[in-house]
C-alpha cells in the first residue's frame, strides 16, 4: 500500500523500472558477443541469398543475347583460405543467342584471277541456352558491407539452336539440336551491401566454358541479391 | 533509499549511458566522419591494428563532367560524359572503393569525297551516335594528398543510332543517291584508369582512359581519352 510518506519512493521506483524497460533493448543490441573459444571462429549465420543479374552472353562467334542469371548461395562453416570465407552456389544462366550472317563464297574475278567475295545466301541461328553450375565462392570482406570473391564451379549446359541456311541454287536447309556439354564456370567480382537484405553484386569478369557445344560465352552481369 | 531502489537506478543509469554515447550496436560496421582526414579515419584503439576498414555512408555525391577524345574502328569521335560518384568503403589508409554511375555520349561523322576522274564524284556523309547510362564500382589509391590513382569497371546499358548518305555524280547521267540508318540497343562493359587532382576539398581534375566493348545490337570496341573536373558539394 502507498502512503503519502511512500508515495516519492513508489514513484522512484516505477522511474527507475521504466528507464530500465526503455533502455533494455539497447543494452541487449549493445552487448557484443563473447570471444569464441580458443581455435574457433564466430561465423555468421547459415543465411542464405538469392541473387538475380543480367548481362550480355556474349558467345564468342556464335551470337550474343542477354542472359538472366539466378543465383542460390550460402555460407559454408569451413575456410579453406585465411581471411577468405567460402560460400557454395548454384548458378543458372539462361540466354538465347543468335546471329543473322551473310552466306559469302570466294570466287575468281576472272579465270586465274584473284577472288572476290560473293554473297550466296543468308544464315540465321537462334537458340536458347540454359547451364547450371554448383560454384564454390572465395569471399573477403575488405570493409564492413564491401567484398570481393572468386567462384570456380563445373556444372551441365543445355542448349536448343536452329540454323536456317538459304543459299542460292541449294534452297533452305534448316538444322535443329539439342546439345548437353561440360560447363566450367570462373568468375570474378565485387560486392556492396546497400543494406543488410539487399546486396548489389557486380561479376565484370565471368566466363563460361562449355566443352560439348558452341555455347562457351562471357557473361558479365551486374544484379541484386536478396537476402532470404 | 533503499539499496534495491539505489541498485534499480544504478542500472538503470549504467543502461543508459551507453545508450546516449554510443548509437551503433557494437558489431555494426562503424562510420567515419566525412571530414575527417584518411589519417584520421585509420586510427584505431591503443594495441588494436593499425587500419580498420570502414564503411562510408555518409559522404556527399561528387558530380563530374569530362570530355574527350573516343575511337571506333579507326574513326575518332567526340565524346562527353556526366559522372556522379559516392564514397562506399574506407578500404585502406589511401584506398577507398567508390559507387559511380556515368551518363556518357560519343559522336562521330564522316564526310569523304572521292573523285576517281571522268567527272565522277562520289559524296559520303554520315553519322553515328551512342549512348550509355553505366552504374560502375571504382577503387582510388591516393598517391599523395592532392594526387589520386584509380581504376573503375562497370556495365551497363548502351543505345547507338547512326544514319549515312551516299552520292554519286557522273556527267550526263542522274545524280545516284542512297541513304541508310540503323539502331540498336546493347550492353557495355567498361574498363577504365587515371589520375585525379584536387585543387581545393571542393573540386577535383581528373584525366582517364577507358575501353568499352559493346555487345547485343550495339558492336564495337570503343577507346576514349577524357579530362575532366568534379565537384563536391
Amino acid at each position: 500500500m502507498i502512503t503519502p510518506r511512500s508515495a516519492p519512493r513508489g514513484a522512484l521506483v516505477l522511474l527507475a523500472l521504466a528507464a530500465q524497460l526503455w533502455t533494455a533493448p539497447a543494452l541487449a543490441a549493445e552487448v557484443p558477443l563473447p570471444p569464441p573459444p580458443p581455435g574457433t571462429r564466430l561465423l555468421p549465420s547459415r543465411a542464405a541469398w538469392l541473387a538475380v543479374s543480367t548481362g550480355p552472353f556474349a558467345a564468342m562467334d556464335q551470337g550474343s543475347s542477354a542472359a538472366l542469371t539466378l543465383d542460390y548461395g550460402f555460407a559454408s562453416s569451413r575456410q579453406p583460405v585465411q581471411g577468405a570465407d567460402l560460400e557454395w552456389h548454384l548458378v543458372v544462366v539462361g540466354a538465347a543467342p543468335g546471329y543473322d550472317a551473310a552466306l559469302v563464297i570466294a570466287t575468281p574475278a576472272f579465270p586465274g584471277g584473284p577472288a572476290v567475295p560473293t554473297v550466296v545466301g543468308a544464315s540465321k541461328r537462334s537458340a536458347w541456352v540454359v547451364q547450371a553450375v554448383p560454384t564454390a565462392r572465395l569471399r573477403r570482406v575488405l570493409a564492413p558491407g564491401f567484398a570481393i570473391f572468386a567462384d570456380g564451379g563445373l556444372g551441365l549446359g543445355l542448349a536448343w539452336d536452329e540454323t536456317v541456311d538459304d543459299e542460292a541454287f541449294v534452297g533452305r536447309t534448316t538444322t535443329s539440336r539439342a546439345t548437353v556439354g561440360l560447363v566450367a564456370r570462373l568468375a570474378a567480382g565485387v560486392a556492396w551491401d546497400a543494406t543488410e537484405r539487399l546486396r548489389v553484386v557486380f561479376h565484370p569478369f565471368a566466363i563460361s566454358a562449355e566443352l560439348g557445344s558452341d555455347w562457351s560465352a562471357f557473361t558479365p552481369s551486374l544484379g541484386l541479391a536478396f537476402r532470404l | 533509499m533503499t539499496p534495491a531502489i539505489q541498485a534499480l537506478m544504478a542500472t538503470a543509469l549504467l543502461a543508459a549511458a551507453p545508450a546516449a554515447t554510443t548509437k551503433q550496436p557494437a558489431l555494426a560496421p562503424t562510420r567515419a566522419p566525412a571530414t575527417a582526414p584518411a589519417a584520421a579515419r585509420s586510427a584505431a584503439p591503443a594495441g588494436g591494428p593499425a587500419f580498420l576498414p570502414t564503411r562510408l555512408d555518409g559522404e556527399p555525391w561528387r558530380l563530374g563532367g569530362l570530355t574527350g577524345l573516343a575511337f571506333l574502328e579507326g574513326q575518332t569521335g567526340f565524346a562527353l560524359r556526366g559522372d556522379a560518384e559516392r564514397p562506399l568503403a574506407q578500404l585502406g589508409p589511401r584506398t577507398r572503393a567508390l559507387g559511380l554511375v556515368s551518363l556518357g555520349t560519343a559522336l562521330w561523322s564522316t564526310d569523304e569525297r572521292v573523285e576517281p576522274g571522268f567527272g565522277i564524284v562520289s559524296e559520303t556523309k554520315g553519322w553515328s551516335a551512342l549512348f550509355s547510362v553505366i552504374p560502375a564500382v571504382r577503387l582510388t589509391h591516393q598517391l599523395d594528398p592532392r594526387t589520386t590513382l584509380y581504376g573503375d569497371s562497370g556495365l551497363g546499358l548502351a543505345y547507338a543510332a547512326a544514319d549515312i548518305e551516299s552520292t554519286v555524280r557522273a556527267p550526263g547521267l542522274p545524280e545516284v543517291r542512297t541513304s541508310a540508318g540503323a539502331s540498336g540497343l546493347g550492353a557495355v562493359l567498361r574498363f577504365a584508369g587515371g589520375l585525379s587532382y584536387d585543387i581545393d576539398a571542393r573540386l577535383r581534375l581528373s584525366a582517364e582512359a577507358g575501353l568499352a566493348f559493346h555487345y547485343g545490337e550495339v558492336r564495337g570496341t570503343v577507346t576514349s581519352l577524357l579530362v575532366g573536373a568534379a565537384w563536391r558539394p
